[in-house]
């Protein structure tokens, strides 16, 4: 036998807990528009960083490009660039991170909804959670503090650091460094330079949060630690447009927030807190009264106008506002902020200077110098993806405690590969600038030196030339010696440190050749013409382009 | 595989045999050629000149009878170009995706279940299989193109007579294929001085610094020694005479219009050394490759056919 409904605020309560996965719909057309934006960045964004030889660089350079932090990064670095060097317009602003933030001032905070994959993993968390959240009120101060340290460390040039709480960078980090080798090791790939020491904290860390998203059925992460967060929520305050909640037609049945996943309604209070709301409109389908509409404000004089959308002085009543996540929130930035500062104020300022001096870290080409790259560089990852001889790794500590993660060359790992600039096609930072090919085979990263007494055609007296094989350019090349065999010979004029020779040189503990790594990044000599070769010049009866000897033999 | 062994050397102490037979001197004339051929004899060594890849390929076939002499119905091939570097084409540093093509199309047509195409690649595998266009030839051609970038693939073998690589991984098409088909490019090679049939086979092996380390020579040489090819197919199209094996963009080149074909990897490899311009003593592997009985290094004593297109 069917009961009667007594009051609309409870039938609604009980429709949103008899249908818990139906209730993730509604919202209509712009809902399920930006629900399918998600899933497809999710998509794009995972397969970009998981399939190596499968996505074009400039499909994986086209989803990174929208994403607001390295974007903000960039645009950033390359307006102080254009201010120190003179030149009037910014050099290149990288992707689309001042339209996404213009669009945002006028239509909210949407990004986080349709395009933060971040967001999205932490979206299917929540998909567990059954029932009510809970709003625990504006986490202001866990909020201010996350977003100063990511400022204070981005000012202090340590972008790495800054961008630990950055969605795309940790998404980037998590996929890169813990899906993509257990991807390559169910595809018989070889996980090469795949490091425990990477891998492990990251996967702690990003479980964590979709622990806790799932439990408490929000991405809490976006509202309380993610900078691009709180720059949206900011903004999505001011916004003419946004999701707003008329009061007086609220009648607290708490639909509403049982679906929201940024837990920033208040049902008890008709309360909604604009800088939480990711306009995802979750919220919109579910109201039986319409007090939840996405929009501008209603035309002046009408009366449901005044006081509509509450205020948070109305949360700061409640008991539970101040509540523990703040708190416990609060007192984990400021450990954290500590720790970074300290990690990069003081060891980095040593860092600063060893990067100076002449560092044996090789970087990527594109980066320019040692010091500019970790000021940029925001650890995402998707150029360690991307590089098709997993030839770079992010350091751990290679680069100092401000490069944290950021990457560079191990040619015990591989080398890198001549006519590919893939790396700097899709940084979407500007860390590495974009490098054409023929640009890119004249950037030198790092020199080599030759030891002969290490070489085994001097120490076994047998052929070898593995480094003159693989060397691009011929800067290392083989000329009969006097051992009578084909002996390395070294021209650094012409030597790009791609460290092809370095990887190669099968000398066990000790290489013959060996490549290090500049702080600053040079321009190499094209290869001249007529290089020398061995096994030096062939029978002299038969020239070049001569194939008129119908058969030699 | 031991009847198969059996079967297949019984066959090749007949074709030895009736060539050595009917083979007087180096056979220039045609007629004398066109006799063994229809004596059924096989000649030690097949050279085509001034086709295109594939076309010289087909005429190489068949003067030895087609690819049906190499491949039976059902049997699974493994062709192993050399897909070494991340060059284009016209670079010759990579064996011609034409004739790798055709190679894969002969096979299957003469019945082959199965064509495997790999390598070990020097630089980025994938970059290699993609700029070298081997991958998509050999696709259109019908064959299966398999990765030889990453160490599940090889599996230690022990290699019977070796000097000095006494075992190696080797990548598992070859161990599995009833067939295997060796189609390097020949070049100049600032190592071992030059590449091309014995060479190739390095590239079946996965770790290569013991080879630099342990004496280049005696171990291409020896490593031949695990799985001679049924059949080598040299590209001499375009041959690559300095800055070799990857070419420097200084490098020079020859364009022979060549092609070579032989069951003998030593003999292809010496009549090759000729073809860039050395006798064939200037390289060591191949004559230690004689010496441990893999085949034949004097060309003088080859029995040679020589078709001009």
């Amino acid at each position: 036998m069917r009961k009667a409904p007594a009051t609309p605020r409870a039938s609604a309560r009980r429709r949103a807990s008899a249908r818990p996965l139906a209730r993730r719909g509604g919202g209509g057309a712009a809902r399920a528009a930006l629900v399918a934006a998600q899933v497809a960045i999710l998509a794009a964004a995972a397969f970009g960083f998981l399939a190596a030889g499968l996505v074009p660089d400039r499909a994986r350079a086209a989803v990174a490009s929208w994403q607001l932090f390295p974007g903000i990064a960039g645009a950033l670095r390359a307006a102080v660039e254009a201010a120190i060097s003179g030149t009037a317009a910014l050099a290149v602003i990288v992707g689309f991170s001042i339209p996404v933030l213009v669009l945002s001032a006028i239509f909210g905070r949407w990004y986080c909804a349709a395009l933060c994959p971040f967001g999205a993993l932490q979206d299917i968390a929540t998909l567990a959670r059954k029932g009510a959240r809970r709003y625990r009120g504006p986490p202001t101060l866990a909020r201010a503090l996350a977003a100063l340290c990511a400022l204070v460390l981005a000012a202090a040039g340590a972008m790495a650091a800054a961008s630990w709480l950055d969605p795309w960078s940790l998404f980037g980090r998590f996929v890169a460094y813990d899906i993509r080798p257990l991807v390559q090791v169910a595809s018989r790939a070889d996980a090469r330079g795949f490091s425990l020491w990477t891998a492990a904290p990251i996967a702690a860390v990003v479980a964590a949060t979709l622990i806790l998203s799932a439990r408490s059925g929000t991405r809490w992460f976006c509202g309380t630690l993610c900078p691009v967060g709180s720059l949206l929520g900011a903004l999505n305050k001011v916004a003419p447009f946004r999701v707003r909640l008329d009061a007086s037609a609220c009648v607290k049945c708490g639909a509403c927030a049982a679906r929201c996943p940024a837990s920033c309604i208040d049902a008890s209070a008709a309360f909604l807190d604009s800088t939480r709301c990711v306009n995802c409109l979750a919220c919109v389908g579910a109201c039986p009264t319409k007090a939840l509409r996405y929009g501008k404000p209603r035309a002046r004089g009408a009366p449901a106008l005044a006081g509509a959308e509450g205020s948070p002085r109305a949360v700061a009543r409640e008991p539970v506002a101040a509540g523990a996540m703040t708190r416990a929130a609060f007192l984990s930035v400021l450990a954290g902020g500590t720790a970074a500062l300290a990690l990069a104020a003081v060891p980095g300022r040593k860092a600063a200077s060893r990067l100076a001096a002449g560092t044996t870290v090789a970087i990527p080409p594109g980066a320019r110098s040692a010091e500019r790259f970790v000021e940029t560089c925001t650890a995402c990852g998707l150029c360690v993806s991307a590089c098709p001889s997993s030839v770079l790794l992010p350091s751990l500590g290679e680069l100092g405690p401000r490069g944290l993660l950021a990457p560079r060359l191990d040619f015990s790992v591989s080398y890198c590969q001549y006519e590919c600039a893939s790396c700097s096609a899709v940084c979407p930072s500007g860390a590495l600038e974009r490098l054409s090919i023929e640009r890119k085979k004249l950037v030198k990263i790092g020199t080599a030196t030759l030891v002969k007494e290490h070489c085994v055609v001097f120490t076994e007296r047998t052929k070898c030339g593995a480094c003159a094989e693989h060397c691009p350019t011929g800067a290392v090349h083989m000329v009969e010696g006097q051992t009578g065999l084909p002996e390395p010979v070294f021209e650094s004029s012409i030597c790009i440190g791609c460290g092809a020779c370095h990887h190669i040189c099968p000398v066990p503990h000790k290489r013959a050749i060996s490549v290090v790594g500049l702080a600053v990044h040079e321009t190499a000599a094209k290869p001249p013409a007529g290089q020398p070769s061995s096994p030096g010049p062939s029978n002299p009866a038969r020239g070049e382009n001569d194939g008129t000897e119908e058969f030699p033999f | 595989m031991d009847r198969r062994e059996f079967l297949k050397r019984l066959a090749s102490l007949g074709a030895a045999g009736a060539a050595a037979l009917l083979a007087k001197g180096s056979g220039r004339a045609w007629a004398a050629d066109a006799a063994s051929v229809a004596a059924g004899a096989m000649p030690d060594l097949v050279a085509v000149k001034g086709g295109e890849p594939a076309s010289m390929l087909d005429l190489a076939l068949k003067e030895v009878g087609g690819m049906g002499a190499f491949v039976r119905k059902g049997q699974v091939v493994v062709v192993k170009p050399n897909i070494g570097w991340d060059r284009p084409p016209e670079a010759a540093a990579n064996t011609n995706p034409a004739l790798v093509k055709r190679v894969v199309e002969q096979c299957l047509a003469a019945g082959a279940k199965k064509v495997w195409v790999f390598d070990n690649s020097c630089d980025s595998g994938p970059r290699c299989y993609a700029s070298s266009q081997i991958e998509r030839y050999a696709r259109d051609g019908g064959a299966e193109v398999v990765s030889g970038a990453s160490s599940s693939y090889y599996h230690e073998v022990p290699v019977p007579g070796a000097l000095r690589l006494t075992k190696m991984a080797v990548h598992e098409l070859v161990i599995e294929a009833d067939v295997f088909i060796n189609v390097p490019i020949l070049k100049n090679h600032s190592g071992a001085g030059m590449t091309c049939a014995m060479k190739n086979l390095m590239g079946i092996v996965w770790d290569r610094g013991a080879f630099h380390y342990n004496d280049l020579d005696q171990c291409i040489a020896d490593s031949c020694l695990y799985r001679k090819p049924d059949l080598n197919i040299v590209d001499a199209w375009k041959v690559m005479l300095s800055g070799g094996p990857r070419g420097y963009s200084s490098s020079r080149y020859a364009e022979e219009k060549m092609l070579m074909l032989s069951k003998d990897i030593v003999a292809i490899d010496a009549a090759a050394s000729k073809v860039l311009g050395f006798q064939p003593e200037k390289f060591g592997y191949i004559g230690m490759g004689e010496k441990l009985g893999l085949g034949k290094a004097d060309t003088s004593k080859l029995s040679i056919r020589r078709l001009t297109m």
